[in-house]
């Protein structure tokens, strides 16, 4: 009985001892590890994050995002009838080839993509044919909401969501970024602004039937380009589909010879080199013949022109005798300092490099003083003219937003008293010259006009023109840069057959400012202006 | 003695274990709800993106620009039009808050448009008005 006893008395322990065991394990469980439990829940609180970061403007709205769309994928050893399954899949995805996909399901892979990225209307008729082995699978796909309106500037990227051009390409590593995929890359173009240029560019390419445009808008002080045009254009959504003529960026990309808006800096360098001052002026009664050429005037006035009638009635002869003046070197160096002998720098893959002459003879200075004989991309000279105006600080141009505070890297180009002559002339040129019919009453504009005669072969043609104008507002204190430039445009009857800058490009540029202005902040003046560049004007003579 | 604080032990290992089991399914229901509020969570931010792209594909400025064409008669403004200053507006008090009144729901006799400039309408009448807007400029500012 008391061995019984004792037996019964150590089960009793043994037990009391495992419960005990049990009943701490539970408390430690409950109470002091319970961490383990947290972390579990915790993961589905962080943000959901696409694999490639947004787009946007500089005002938030998105340019490029990432939508989840499915795409369908076979499992071949689970297709029942690959002949019969390839021909129903053809029937209602009308773009695949019937061999190529009974090849695919055929194959003795375990995986093969059928089509990638399909739309909801595909997805459900896929479904509605309900053949086993197939299957879909989420994969993000690029969205550009805005189509082609900024085409160029975007890029695209492949079926695989890696950026091939533009933005896309060159950022692509800070897009893919897993750490900040979540801050959309914010640019420094502004929607609106970008549709504006967009618009006008567009309408006048069709009204002169010309092959192409390309534009730009600028905010001088910074270099910041709030809009980006190049024509024809492509919509980036589906960018395989593009002809590679459209796919080319004629701003960034593409070097021209553009005319007359070098006058801007033959003028600039002669004042900065002290070499004429405002009241100088150049006989251009007769054409210059050196070696085999024969430099004339397009707008002759046949009498001596001072350097600002050169200036407003775009005169090749005083600026290839200004140019002459100014000396093969010291020109060089100037446009050197500009940047236009050395690729743009911007944040784009597709920058184009400059064509001048190796051995830079006298009538290269000569023809280069009226923009001849030298070719450069319209983004780089939009930028070298926003260096002269803005009071002498060339800003490299940009695509990326600039923070207000941040002090913009400028180098000191020319003086300010040689920035304040050219706004001076390049108002004039508008009030008075070549460049009238981009006026907008209220809106202060300065610029200059471009008509360049393409080369071809044996020479130049007359008939083929690269006509551009170059616009700035307000001018007494300029904030933005409009640079237009339309490739073989034709006259109309409105324009009387002519189909230089000043017809044919001027007026979109004025209608692009008339625009924008209201946009950006600018306020119209009621008052003319008439009297703050009177010293500069009364050295232009009316005919 | 013995007997009753047994059975008072029974009871309470019998409330005990409801306890727990009532605990625990309370927490499979909050989880339950926790899971379908992540899932909600989820689907909710996927389909933030996707009205996101939406918004700026039907904000376009060329289809902005298509339906003001064909629906309403507004147009781009000419430089004439727009002021540098609100103060240049007729009718408008140079101390009044941005809503400025229309004349016409102003008491008391009706101005004379070809004399009356600002300067003349009775700012009595104009008064409560005034403190109305600057009110209500209070409030939504903040």
């Amino acid at each position: 009985m008391e061995q019984a006893r004792n037996r019964l008395m150590v089960v009793l322990f043994l037990f009391i001892g495992g419960f005990a065991l049990l009943g701490l394990r539970t408390v430690d469980l409950g109470l002091i590890q319970r961490v383990a439990e947290r972390e579990r829940t915790d993961w589905s609180t962080a943000p959901v994050l696409p694999r490639r970061a947004d787009i946007v403007d500089r005002n938030g709205v998105v340019l490029a995002t990432n939508l989840d769309t499915p795409s369908l994928f076979a499992v071949p050893a689970e297709v029942r009838d690959p002949e019969q399954a390839a021909a129903r899949l053809v029937s209602v995805l009308p773009d695949l080839s019937l061999a190529d996909v009974l090849a695919r399901l055929q194959s003795r892979k375990g995986f093969v993509w059928i089509k990638r990225q399909l739309t909801p209307a595909q997805v459900w008729k896929v479904n509605a044919l309900g053949l086993p082995g197939l299957k879909f699978q989420q994969e993000e796909r690029r969205i550009y909401p805005h189509g082609s309106l900024a085409a160029h500037i975007l890029g695209f990227v492949d079926v695989d969501g890696n950026g091939i051009a533009g933005i896309e390409h060159f950022f692509d590593d800070r897009l893919l970024d897993p750490g900040r995929v979540g801050k959309p890359l914010r640019l420094s173009l502004d929607l609106r602004v970008q549709h504006a240029l967009h618009d006008e560019l567009e309408k006048a390419m069709v009204m002169h039937r010309a092959i192409g445009a390309a534009g730009v808008v600028l905010d001088v002080n910074t270099g910041e380009m709030l809009a980006g045009v190049s024509l024809p254009d492509f919509d980036p959504n589906h960018a395989a589909r593009a002809l590679p003529m459209a796919r080319f960026n004629k701003l960034t990309n593409g070097v021209f010879e553009l005319g007359s808006t070098f006058k801007i800096f033959t003028i600039a360098a002669g004042l900065e080199f002290g070499i004429v001052d405002l009241e100088d002026s150049y006989e251009a009664i007769h054409p210059i013949r050196i070696s085999r050429f024969q430099i004339r005037d397009d707008h002759p006035k046949r009498r001596v022109l001072t350097v600002p009638e050169i200036f407003v009635y775009s005169s090749n002869i005083g600026a290839a005798k200004l140019a002459r003046d100014i000396g093969a070197d010291r020109q060089r160096e100037f446009l050197g300092s500009l940047g236009l002998l050395r690729p743009a720098s911007v944040e784009l893959p597709e920058v184009g490099l400059p064509l001048f002459p190796d051995r830079w003879r006298e009538i290269n200075t000569m023809t280069i003083g009226y923009g001849h004989g030298i070719a450069v991309t319209p983004l780089q000279q939009a930028v070298a003219i926003a260096a002269i105006i803005n009071g002498g600080v060339l800003n490299p141009a940009t695509l990326i937003l600039q923070s207000d505070n941040l002090q913009p890297l400028g180098r000191r180009v020319i003086s300010r008293t040689t920035s304040d002559q050219m706004r001076a002339l390049m108002r004039v040129a508008v009030t008075k010259g070549t460049g009238s019919f981009a006026d907008v009453p209220g809106y202060r504009i300065g610029g200059k006009t471009g008509t360049a005669e393409k080369s071809g072969i044996g020479g130049y043609r007359r008939d083929k023109l690269i006509s551009s104008f170059v616009g700035v507002f307000p001018i007494e204190a300029p904030k933005y840069l409009v640079f237009a430039v339309l490739d073989e445009p034709k006259g109309t009857a409105e324009t009387h057959n002519f189909a230089g800058g000043g017809w044919v490009v001027a007026p979109a540029v004025g209608r692009v400012i008339a625009r924008i202005a209201p946009l950006l902040g600018i306020a119209p003046e009621s008052q003319s202006d008439e009297n703050r560049f009177r010293r500069t004007a009364l050295l232009v003579r009316r005919e | 003695m013995k007997r009753r604080s047994l059975l008072i032990g029974y009871g309470l290992v019998v409330l005990g274990v409801a306890g727990v089991f009532q605990m625990k399914y309370q927490i499979e229901t909050k989880e339950r709800l926790l899971r379908q509020l992540q899932q909600q969570y989820l689907s909710d931010q996927k389909s933030l993106r996707v009205l996101e792209a939406e918004w700026a594909f039907l904000n376009s400025p060329e289809s902005l620009q298509e339906l003001t064409g064909k629906y309403l008669e507004l147009g781009p403004v000419p430089p004439d039009r727009i002021l540098a200053s609100p103060s240049l507006l007729p009718w408008r008090q140079p101390d009044a808050g941005r809503l400025s009144p229309r004349p016409d729901k102003v008491k008391g006799p009706p101005p004379d448009p070809a004399t009356n400039t600002g300067e003349t309408i009775p700012t009595r009448d104009l008064a409560p008005l005034v403190r109305e807007n600057e009110r209500l400029r209070m409030g939504d500012g903040g």
